[in-house]
C-alpha cells in the first residue's frame, strides 16, 4: 500500500505543475500512511524489543548460573577447588578416577540443589533456616577486631567484674581418716581417741600408721580449695577453711568417714594480678566483644524490616499486639 | 566502553583487599599461654591421679542439636565442664563438680566443609568487591555485567579463591575455640568431631580425639562410611604430625556391627585389619546416654547386673537392635581372643572410656542435677515422664544421665592425659566419679595393698590397667590389686567385681568374681554369688543415705582357675549402692510416681580397661 501511495503522490506533483486550484484540494504525500511493515522496521522501539529478546534468547542458551538455568558448568576454578580439598584432606593428588568421582558428586549436587530450589524445598525448612541464621552470625563474628583488646581495655573489665577472678583461698594440710563404715557407732568415739594422740605427738608426728587405710590424700600441699573440694566433697572443704591452723582439728565429717585434720597453711585469696591471668580476662572481653556485635549486627539489620506479629485473640488480650517494643 | 571500566575498577578493589585481608593469627597454643601462677599449678604426679572428663558432647553446631533448639556453643560447654554457669533452654546451669577435660565432638556432617570455600561471595563476603556486587545501585548491578565478571573469573581464577588457608570456615573458628580454653595444669580441652557413620541406621559412628593441633577439615560420613577409610584419614594426619584416635560408642545399636568378624564390606578380618584397628582406635565407649555397651542380660544371663541403661532402638527410627552377637564389648572381647588364635591379632582389644553424647552442649552427668540432655526432645518434666516416643526412637526417659572417661595421668594437661588414653590407663563410669584402679602380677605378695605406698610396689612389679601381663612364669597366678574409692557427691560402693573372658580353640566363656565388697557380707557356697547391699533410695522424695555400702574398696585377688594355655582378658567392675535414677528425681519434683519403664532406683558404676593375657601363638 505504501507504494500505492508513492505512486499516486508522484502523480499529484506532476498535475500540481500544470494546474495549481486542482492540486490544492489534494493533501501533501508525506501526510498520507506510509506501509505499516515499514513503519515498524524503522520504529525505534522495535529494534529494542528485538535485540532485548535476542539477547535473553542468547542469556537463556548460554545458561545463567541461577537455580533457573539447566546448564551446569564446572569451571576450572570449581575443579581446582575439588582437587585442593582433596590434597587437604588425604595428602596427596586425587587420581583421574577419584577426580571423576568428586565432579560426578559436584554435579549430582548442583542439580540436586538447583532442583530443590525450584521446588521451593529451602522455604520452611527450620534446619535450612537456622543454619543460615548461624551463618550470618559468623559473619558478625568474622567482623570482630583482629587485635587482642589492650592492657587498659582488660584492666576495665577487671575492675567492673571485680568478683569474676577473685582467687580462692589456698590450704596445706595434714589429715587422718577414720572409716565410719569400718567403726560404726564407735567411730566418733575412735576419732576423739586418735585426736588426742595426735594431740599428744604434735604437728610433725607422723601419721603414715595412724588411722585407717584410705586413698585420700594424707599430706595435701598448697592447693585452691576447690581442688580440695573435687576430692574430699564441698562440705569438709568449707570446714577446713575454718580450722585453727598449727594444730590438730576434728573431727571433721566428709562423705567418706571422719577426719582429723591439720592446716599448715591457709593462703587468703589474693586478687590476681592481670598478667597472672590475661589469657582468662581476653576471653572473658572477647565473649563480650562478641556479644554486643551481634547485638549491633541484630539492631541494624531489623531497622530494614518492619516487623508485624498477628497474635491470637486470647494473647492479645494478655500481651498486647506488639512484642519487645516493634511496632506492628 | 563502560564494562571494560567496570571490570577495571572490580580487580582493582580485589586486589587491594586479597593484600589487606588475613586469616586470624591462630590463638596461643597451650606451649606458651600460662595457665595461671607458677605457684597454683600442682606438681607433676609420678603415681599418677585420676582425672574425669567427657570425650562425647554436641553444642548447636551439629544439626541434629541444632534441629532440637539447642542453642549452646562450645563455649559454654568448656564453661560448664569448668564449673561455672551456662543457660539452658532459659533455666541457668551449674555443676556440682566441675570436670578436668573435655572434647567437644560435634558431628563433621555439617561443620564448615569445603563446599564453603567454592561459593567466591564466602571468603569475601565482607569485602568491598562483595558490596559492589550486591550493591542496589543500577549502574553497578547489571545482570550482563555480573555474569561478565563470574565468567571471568571462572577461567581464570585468582590464586586467592584456591588458598587453604584463607579459609574462614566453621571448622576452624570451632578448633579454635578449644585452643583458647586449654589451661595446662587447670582445664584441658582437646579438638574433635564425631564421624556419623550409620548404614541403614546401624551404628558405626566413631568420636575422633585430638591430641594437640586439630586438622585442617574433618573427615565425615559422606566422604565414607566405612571406618577403613577413617583409619587412612587418622593416618595421613599422623604422617602430618597430629597425634589423634577414633573411639567407636553405641556398639548397643549397631545391630551387631559394630564387633563383626566381617569388614564392612563383608570380608572376613584379616590380620592387617585388626592391627590397623587397634592401631587408631585403642578405647571404645563402654557407656553414654543411649545406653552402655557392655553386654545385654540375653549374652549374659547369670549377670544380675547386665540389665543396667539397656537402649536397643536404632537410631534414626530404623527399628530395634535384632543382633545382640557383635553388639557388646564383653562378648567382643572374647571373640577378639578367637580372632587372635586365627590371625595372631586381636582386633577387639579395647580399652575403656565413656562420654555423654549430649545434644544440649552440657556434660550434665549427675543424677540430681541433670536438665535433659537432647534439647525440647527432653527438657520438660511434665512431659518427659509420659512422653512415649523422642526422635531418637525411644522414649526419652530411656535417655541415661551419661558417663564419665576417667584416666590415670600424671598431671592435667594434653599431653599427659592424651598419652593415658593411648596407653588405655583408663576406665569409664556411669556418669559418677568413682575412681578405680586395677594391677596385675605374677609376684605380687600377700597384703600388697596394706602399705601407704602400696602403689608405687604395684607400679614397679606389675603391670597397671590397659596393659598386657607378661609371659606367664610356670605354675604362677596372677593377682590383682584392686582399689576404688566413691565419688564424694555419691552414692557409697557396693562390690568390686572382676569379669573374666577366656578363650580356648574358638570357643569363650566369661565368669564374674565379686572379689570386694562393703559390709561382713559373705558369698552363698550354693549359689556362689553374694547378696545385694541393700537399698536406701525413698523413691518419693528422691533420696538416699550412705549408712550401707562402704567409701572405698582396695584388696587384691589370685585367680587360682588360671590356665596359661588359655586366652583371657579381666576388666573390673565397681557397682554403688542404689541411688535414684535421674528421672526419679524429676518425678519427685512433680510429686508423680517414676516412669515404671525404667528403674527408680540404679547402682551406678565404673568399668575398668582390661588387663590381657596372651599365651604364646605360632607364627601365622
Amino acid at each position: 500500500m505504501a507504494c500505492d501511495l508513492m505512486e499516486t503522490s508522484n502523480t499529484i506533483a506532476s498535475v500540481k505543475l500544470r494546474d495549481s486550484e486542482t492540486v490544492a484540494a489534494i493533501p501533501s504525500a508525506s501526510a498520507r500512511p506510509a506501509s505499516l511493515a515499514r513503519r515498524l522496521i524503522r520504529e525505534p522501539l522495535v529494534h529494542f524489543l528485538l535485540l532485548g529478546s535476542l539477547l535473553f534468547l542468547y542469556s537463556h542458551w548460554r545458561g545463567a548460573e541461577g537455580p533457573g538455568s539447566h546448564r551446569i558448568v564446572i569451571t576450572n576454578g570449581e575443579v581446582e577447588h575439588l582437587s585442593a580439598g582433596f590434597v587437604r584432606m588425604w595428602q596427596r593428588q586425587p587420581t583421574q578416577a577419584e577426580l571423576d568421582g568428586l565432579m560426578d558428586d559436584y554435579v549430582k549436587e548442583e542439580a540436586a540443589t538447583r532442583e530443590a530450589l525450584t521446588m521451593g524445598l529451602d522455604r520452611n525448612d527450620p534446619i535450612i533456616r537456622r543454619r543460615l541464621r548461624q551463618k550470618l552470625e559468623f559473619l558478625a563474628d568474622d567482623s570482630l577486631p583482629a587485635n587482642a583488646p589492650s592492657d587498659a581495655q582488660l584492666q576495665a573489665w577487671l575492675d567492673r567484674h571485680p568478683d569474676a577472678f577473685r582467687g580462692e583461698p589456698r590450704l596445706a594440710f595434714r589429715q587422718v581418716y577414720v572409716d565410719a563404715s569400718k567403726h560404726g557407732e564407735r567411730a566418733k568415739v575412735e576419732a576423739n581417741r586418735l585426736l588426742a594422740e595426735l594431740r599428744n605427738g604434735g604437728p610433725t608426728i607422723s601419721i603414715s600408721k595412724i588411722g585407717d587405710a584410705s586413698l585420700l590424700p594424707a599430706e595435701q600441699p598448697l592447693v585452691p580449695l576447690s581442688e580440695t573440694a573435687r576430692v574430699f566433697g564441698d562440705v569438709f572443704a568449707q570446714e577446713i577453711l575454718k580450722l585453727q591452723p598449727g594444730m590438730w582439728n576434728g573431727p571433721v565429717e566428709s562423705s567418706f568417714g571422719l577426719h582429723l585434720v591439720l592446716v599448715q597453711n591457709n593462703v587468703m585469696a589474693v586478687p590476681p594480678k592481670l598478667d597472672e591471668i590475661r589469657p582468662q580476662v581476653e576471653r572473658e572481653v572477647m565473649q563480650e566483644w562478641r556479644k554486643a556485635q551481634l547485638d549491633a549486627m541484630y539492631q541494624a539489620l531489623l531497622k530494614k524490616y518492619s516487623v508485624n506479629i498477628e497474635l491470637p485473640k486470647q494473647a492479645q488480650a494478655t500481651t498486647g499486639n506488639t512484642a519487645k517494643g516493634f511496632q506492628p | 566502553m563502560k564494562l571494560t571500566w567496570y571490570f577495571a575498577v572490580c580487580l582493582a578493589s580485589l586486589c587491594v583487599v586479597s593484600c589487606g585481608s588475613n586469616t586470624t593469627a591462630p590463638s596461643k597454643n597451650d606451649a606458651t599461654s600460662p595457665s595461671g601462677t607458677v605457684a597454683t599449678r600442682p606438681p607433676a604426679n609420678p603415681l599418677k591421679n585420676a582425672y574425669f572428663g567427657d570425650l562425647h558432647l554436641h553444642t548447636s553446631y551439629s544439626m541434629d542439636a541444632f534441629a532440637f533448639g539447642t542453642r549452646t556453643t562450645p563455649e559454654d560447654s568448656y564453661r560448664y565442664a569448668m564449673g561455672e554457669t551456662v543457660d539452658y533452654f532459659g533455666k541457668p546451669q551449674k555443676r556440682l563438680a566441675p570436670l578436668d577435660f573435655l572434647a567437644v565432638t560435634d558431628h563433621a556432617e555439617y561443620l564448615g566443609t569445603v563446599r564453603d570455600s567454592i561459593n567466591p561471595n564466602g571468603p569475601f563476603a565482607k569485602s568491598e568487591w562483595y558490596k559492589v556486587m550486591t550493591s542496589n545501585d543500577p549502574k553497578t548491578a547489571g545482570a550482563a555485567f555480573k555474569k561478565l565478571i563470574g565468567s571471568t573469573m571462572a577461567n581464570k581464577p585468582l590464586p586467592e579463591f584456591n588458598d587453604p588457608a584463607m579459609l574462614r570456615s566453621i571448622w576452624q573458628a570451632y578448633s579454635a575455640t578449644a585452643e583458647k580454653y586449654n589451661q595446662p595444669g587447670k582445664f584441658t580441652t582437646f579438638v574433635g568431631f564425631e564421624w556419623t557413620s550409620m548404614p541403614g541406621g546401624q551404628n558405626l559412628h566413631r568420636c575422633v580425639i585430638f591430641a594437640n593441633k586439630g586438622p585442617e577439615i574433618p573427615f565425615s560420613a559422606f566422604e565414607s562410611q566405612d571406618a577403613e577409610e577413617l583409619w587412612k584419614y587418622l593416618e595421613a594426619q599422623r604422617k602430618l604430625g597430629l597425634e589423634v584416635i577414633a573411639v567407636p560408642h553405641n556398639g548397643n545399636v549397631s545391630n551387631g556391627l559394630m564387633f563383626d568378624t566381617k569388614d564392612f564390606s563383608g570380608k572376613p578380618l584379616t590380620a592387617d585389619y585388626a592391627r590397623r584397628r587397634m592401631a587408631n582406635e585403642p578405647l571404645a565407649e563402654i557407656i553414654q546416654g543411649k545406653g552402655q555397651s557392655d553386654t545385654s542380660p540375653t549374652l549374659s544371663p547369670t549377670d544380675e547386673f547386665a540389665n543396667y541403661e539397656m537402649f536397643t532402638s536404632l537410631l534414626s527410627g530404623a527399628g530395634t537392635a535384632k543382633s545382640a552377637t557383635g553388639s557388646y564389648l564383653r562378648q567382643a572381647y572374647g571373640v577378639g581372643q578367637q580372632l587372635r588364635e586365627k590371625l595372631g591379632v586381636n582386633p577387639f582389644k579395647y580399652g575403656m572410656e565413656a562420654g555423654t553424647d549430649f545434644h544440649s552442649g552440657i556434660t550434665s552427668t549427675e543424677a540430681s542435677n541433670y536438665p535433659g540432655s537432647h534439647g525440647n526432645q527432653d527438657h520438660d518434666p511434665k512431659t518427659v515422664i509420659t512422653a512415649t516416643e523422642s526422635v531418637v526412637g525411644e522414649p526419652p526417659i530411656t535417655i541415661g544421665s551419661g558417663g564419665l572417661t576417667g584416666v590415670w595421668a600424671e598431671e592435667n594437661t594434653r599431653q599427659a592425659i592424651f598419652a593415658a588414653l593411648k596407653r588405655k590407663e583408663t576406665f569409664g563410669t556411669s556418669g559418677v566419679r568413682i575412681k578405680v584402679r586395677m594391677f596385675a602380677s605374677w609376684a605380687y605378695p600377700k597384703d600388697a595393698t596394706r602399705d601407704a605406698d602400696w602403689i608405687k610396689a604395684a607400679y614397679e612389679k606389675g603391670v597397671p590397667m590397659g596393659s598386657d601381663l607378661p609371659a606367664a612364669p610356670s605354675s604362677a597366678k596372677p593377682t590383682f590389686l584392686v582399689a576404688a574409692m566413691k565419688d564424694p557427691n555419691s552414692g557409697n560402693l557396693d562390690r568390686v567385681q572382676i569379669i573374666k573372658i577366656s578363650t580356648k580353640n574358638g570357643k569363650s566363656q566369661e565368669k564374674i568374681y565379686d572379689v570386694l565388697w562393703s559390709g561382713d557380707r559373705k558369698i552363698d557356697p550354693k549359689t556362689g554369688k553374694l547378696p545385694a547391699v541393700g537399698n536406701t533410695v525413698d523413691v518419693k522424695t528422691a533420696t538416699f543415705t550412705n549408712t550401707i555400702g562402704a567409701p572405698e574398696l582396695v584388696g587384691q585377688w589370685t585367680d587360682d582357675q588360671f590356665d596359661a594355655a588359655v586366652s583371657t582378658t579381666y576388666y573390673a567392675r565397681v557397682l554403688e549402692i542404689p541411688t535414684p535414677r535421674w528421672s526419679t528425681y524429676w518425678a519427685a519434683k512433680l510429686g508423680l510416681p517414676p516412669n515404671p519403664k525404667e528403674p527408680a532406683a540404679i547402682q551406678q558404676r565404673a568399668w575398668t580397661s582390661p588387663i590381657w593375657y596372651e599365651p604364646p601363638t605360632t607364627s601365622h
